[in-house]
């Protein structure tokens, strides 16, 4: 594989990648955002080191990266304020970060995902399914829907915060 | 939890790639590069990222405007030169055709001149109409 020396060969690298990233950060994490931002740390730490990578095997390269992240993320204070405050609130066990990793089954955590997406409200439902689990951007949402690119973005934008909000209490629940 | 070995990471990758691909958010590709962007501007590094095809286009068009002013040089130097040699020529004809547009008379010839015009005078009357006494 060429080194990253242009545009081109970065975007190709995303493109042939980003499902594979993002599999494996869901994986880890068990968390659709939280996989989410790994995986553009990813690739944003691929593009500032491409100098160390040595051409030989992208695909392991980047996932190395990805899976480093995750490991870093789980192992992170920020993570474990985060439980820890949850902990006080709602008397679940604190996961300590020095146990062995353990990997979500990604259908398991989309399917969470999607009832989660089901209990929004409209128009926030109907946006959250069809931009997080279809897969549509938000310029080919407003097409279809007839709206503005400006409030389909601020739909998802919402959905988001929502989702992940709920999420996290479903999961320290 | 420690980093994974090389066995794991190929075993994750394998199941990965079997049972649980996913496909990543829609919009996963464009916010990477648009935090590249903010994070190149912040970091005051002006190294932009351009595509093979848009640098190989830069690297002809500067080649042609390279060549182009090397033509305009040259054609500037030869016109030069060439109006140079031209203009001596022209500075040299002028000179022969100022030279052959006067005629040079001896003094000789002058006073011959004179002198008929002085006889014309005189045997016209004319000196003696205007008042000129022959003294």
């Amino acid at each position: 594989m060429e080194k990253i020396d242009s545009k081109d060969n970065y975007i190709r690298l995303i493109q042939e990648y980003q499902n594979l990233v993002f599999s494996i950060c869901l994986k880890m994490t068990g968390d659709y955002f939280i996989a989410e931002d790994i995986s553009q740390e990813t690739f944003l730490a691929a593009y500032r080191h491409y100098e160390e990578f040595d051409g030989q095997n992208a695909k392991a390269w980047i996932c190395r990266i990805a899976s480093n992240k995750c490991i870093d993320y789980l192992k992170s204070p920020g993570r474990r304020e985060v439980l820890e405050n949850y902990d006080s609130d709602s008397g679940i066990e604190i996961v300590s970060h020095e146990e062995p990793l353990n990997l979500y089954i990604n259908k398991e955590v989309m399917e969470d995902f999607n009832k989660e997406c089901e209990k929004l409200k409209e128009p926030y439902k109907t946006i959250a399914i069809e931009h997080f689990i279809r897969g549509k951007t938000a310029k080919a949402i407003a097409l279809e829907r007839q709206e503005g690119l400006k409030t389909v973005q601020t739909w998802i934008y919402r959905a988001r915060q929502m989702l992940q909000k709920n999420i996290r209490l479903e999961d320290y629940a | 939890m420690n980093y994974l070995s090389g066995e794991e990471l190929q075993k994750l990758i394998a199941s990965a790639e079997q049972d649980d691909y996913v496909q990543a958010p829609p919009e996963l590709m464009e916010n990477i590069l648009k935090e590249l962007d903010k994070s190149d501007t912040k970091s005051g590094e002006n190294k932009k990222v351009i595509s093979i095809e848009e640098r190989n286009k830069k690297i002809s068009e500067y080649r042609k405007y390279t060549f182009k002013v090397f033509l305009a040089t040259a054609a500037c130097v030869i016109l030069s030169v060439i109006s140079q040699i031209s203009s001596f020529g022209k500075v040299h004809n002028i000179d022969e055709s100022y030279n052959n547009r006067f005629e040079y008379k001896t003094k000789q010839e002058v006073m011959e001149e004179n002198k008929t015009m002085y006889q014309t005078l005189k045997e016209t009357d004319l000196f003696a109409n205007i008042g000129i006494t022959e003294d």
